[in-house]
């Protein structure tokens, strides 16, 4: 077995920061005792002077424009919990271990990736950005790796050890109480190595059942059966920001750092994803939600991100935006681009559909349709707008029907008896009567006729009979 | 004398010599990807027969409805067997989904574009041209540059789609780089179109194309290339007979 844990010593520092747009001094503070420390300070707040364990007017008083935040332990698990759907990628025995660690079980994924070294450095390079510092140690068992993790805190670097090397190290790494730790000083044991020399019983009669259980999960004496990941059903990311957001444009960084999570996500699940849902948090403690719906349902972010820019030039904040939040319920399967090998130019239908969305987004959703017949004989109803890519073609009637319809039928003078538009007409062909639609209040009876212009164009026109007035429906391409 | 053929074939394909005829293509001998508009001589009249398939295609009308739509609907027809989309934008009517199913057009490939700015008109017909879906895209914009229209022909190359750029006769007097320009003339008993510019060739005089005779053809015949090379005096007169038609008739409609 080979176990891989990630420490992240800063990590509510770090998802603060992830809020920024500007660098800034930040602290995190905790409460103890009704006193407020500082518990995270990130670098440029360390230039000013603040460490942790400081009171916060302290820190205020070193650094004017310093930023607090309150520890906030439900967003460090939600963080821990997208980095373990990250480092689903490398192996399924994931698991989170107290505020800010990552435990890995590689063993069953070294013939994948090439090797020890190669994991290591993928899952180095592969980190999602933003949770710098970080360190990762490989050891044979779980808690050894997490004691080297965390031994070596801010190495940045994935460092190998194995079982003999935890003699040297010192007591206070062990993941054990803090009293239990000043006793084993005050005991004269300040190494790992004089602990594990002495008689197992004693120690646990000493110590107490969890702390004997502690040590030979160390050793690798007694291993708990490999945790299995579970992918949450649903999605649901958000960020907060450190200075409230007044302009769209500046929602785009945040929205791509969502997205990302979102893409591990579906990669993780291998599904793809049509709508999503993004919520934005308002000054006034109103939410506003942008809704996304695409045509196709995709799965890369590099398909979705050029949609988004386009619909994000026409969103409009109703107020200053404090959070944004990114959910998404309902999936589909990954939808594989196909070519085919004999048809030259044709696109797969991924891009068929990228740009109706991109028309779309531009222009609005109304503008765009396809067009479908309907079986109905009143012209004006016999065809109607469809959703791109379905359309409907059913049986045509044996009559001549023009190639353009005009969208409101146009009034016609008529002069004794025939109708004139910029010249008499002259009737070529009809008439044609239909007389329907007594079902739903909207009758026609009219008698349509082929006239011609002139020696110019044929149009399509009728005569209303209930009223006797000649309209333009029609021209034909002819 | 056999045996000389081929040497001229061959010392005409060396790099050295050009044709003027061919300079265009370039060394290769490739012929440029046509679609046939089905009229004969429109189609001996533009360069290797028909309207070019990856650029733009400029019609010039002293009004819309003048034969446009006639001369380019079974190239519409069989563009919209492949699987690409067929767009309008901003049509001065709206395509007649029956009438379209009667020419053949596919209607799940149709895609109509509805908007009246230019530079929205001319954002989407770049947009659909460069993404290689669209197998044509006819566009009515009110007055592009030559700008706009140089990169509608870029991106119709990039896409390997037809751009059909319908523009008011007014405009010819216009510098356009569309490679191929067509002008249309009043509409009377046959279409009148004339080439003005096209690649290799010096364009066309007036050319009068049949038209479909709507008053004397009963049931409606799917067009196809060969229905169109026979001459107006040859297609048969006899008067409609099929059940159903109501009562044709020449003499003037009820009265008022």
């Amino acid at each position: 077995m080979l176990w891989a844990c990630f420490h992240f010593p800063a990590l509510a520092l770090n998802l603060v920061e992830q809020g920024v747009l500007t660098p800034q001094p930040l602290v995190v503070e905790t409460t103890r005792k009704q006193r407020r420390l500082v518990r995270y300070a990130n670098a440029l707040a360390h230039q000013h002077g603040i460490v942790p364990g400081m009171t916060i007017p302290t820190a205020q008083g070193l650094a004017q424009n310093l930023n607090c935040y309150a520890y906030d332990a439900h967003k460090e698990q939600q963080a821990l919990q997208q980095l373990g759907n990250w480092a689903y990628e490398f192996t399924p025995h994931i698991r989170t271990h107290g505020p800010n660690n990552l435990l890995l079980e590689v063993s069953h994924s070294l013939k994948l990736f090439h090797g020890q070294k190669e994991l290591a450095q993928r899952l180095t390079q592969q980190l999602p950005p933003g949770f710098k510092p970080f360190s990762l140690a490989f050891a044979d068992t779980d808690m050894a790796a997490l004691l080297f993790a965390q031994a070596h805190e801010s190495s940045n670097r994935a460092l190998f050890f194995s079982l003999p090397d935890l003699h040297d190290y010192d007591v206070q790494w062990l993941d054990v109480a803090d009293a239990q730790k000043n006793l084993l000083y005050s005991m004269g044991l300040k190494t790992v190595g004089q602990l594990l020399s002495l008689p197992k019983d004693s120690l646990s009669k000493r110590f107490g059942m969890e702390f004997s259980q502690y040590l030979l999960c160390l050793t690798g004496e007694q291993t708990a059966p490999l945790p299995n990941w579970s992918l949450p059903q649903t999605f649901q990311a958000e960020l907060d920001f450190v200075l409230e957001l007044d302009n769209a444009q500046s929602l785009l960084f945040p929205i791509r750092h969502l997205l990302s999570q979102l893409e591990h996500y579906l990669y993780a699940r291998q599904s793809a994803v049509s709508t999503f849902l993004f919520s934005l948090l308002l000054r006034n403690r109103a939410i506003q939600q942008w809704p996304i719906e695409l045509a196709i349902p995709m799965h890369r972010l590099a398909d979705i991100m050029p949609l988004i820019q386009l619909k994000l030039e026409k969103l409009k904040l109703e107020a200053p935006v404090l959070s944004l939040q990114l959910s998404a319920h309902t999936f589909g399967p990954i939808s594989v681009r196909q070519q085919d090998m004999f048809q030259r130019h044709q696109p797969d239908h991924i891009t068929r559909y990228q740009l109706v969305d991109r028309l779309k987004a531009r222009l609005g959703e109304q503008q765009i349709h396809s067009l479908s017949m309907v079986a109905d004989h009143r012209p004006e109803y016999s065809w109607c707008s469809a959703t791109p890519g379905q359309g409907e073609a059913l049986q045509h009637p044996s009559e001549q029907r023009p190639f353009w319809l005009l969208y409101q039928p146009q009034k016609l003078r008529s002069k004794k008896g025939l109708p004139v538009y910029h010249e008499p007409l002259h009737l070529l062909k009809g008439p044609e009567r239909i007389e329907t639609g007594w079902w739903d209040n909207q009758p026609i009876n009219r008698d349509y006729y082929i006239a011609q212009q002139g020696h110019g164009q044929h149009l399509w026109i009728y005569r209303d009979r209930d009223n006797s007035i000649w309209f333009l429906h029609g021209i034909f391409s002819q | 004398m056999s045996a000389a053929k081929p040497q001229l074939n061959q010392i005409l394909q060396h790099p050295a010599i050009w044709r003027a005829a061919d300079g265009m293509r370039g060394k290769q001998w490739q012929p440029l990807e046509t679609i046939a508009t089905g009229f004969h001589t429109l189609d001996q009249a533009l360069p290797d027969g028909g309207l070019p398939c990856d650029s733009v295609a400029e019609i010039l009308c002293p009004h819309w409805g003048c034969g446009e739509t006639e001369l380019v609907s079974s190239a519409l027809a069989s563009l919209s067997q492949q699987s690409r989309w067929l767009v309008w934008v901003n049509p001065p009517w709206l395509p007649y989904a029956p009438a379209l199913r009667q020419q053949g057009i596919q209607l799940e490939n149709t895609l109509i574009v509805h908007n009246k700015q230019d530079k929205d008109i001319l954002w989407a017909m770049e947009q659909c041209l460069a993404s290689g879906a669209c197998s044509v895209v006819q566009g009515w914009p009110h007055n592009p540059s030559p700008q706009q229209i140089r990169r509608l022909q870029l991106a119709a190359q990039k896409g390997h789609s037809l751009c059909l750029l319908m523009r008011p006769q007014a405009h010819m007097q216009q510098p356009s780089p569309a490679p191929l320009r067509l002008e249309l003339g009043a509409l009377q008993h046959n279409i009148q179109v004339r080439v003005v510019k096209c690649r290799g060739h010096w364009g066309s005089p007036w050319l009068r194309l049949p038209r479909h005779d709507l008053e004397h053809s009963a049931a409606f015949t799917l067009r196809t290339a060969a229905n169109k090379t026979i001459p107006q005096d040859q297609i048969p007169q006899t008067p409609p007979s099929g059940a159903g038609y109501s009562q044709h008739s020449t003499h003037s409609p009820p009265g008022t």
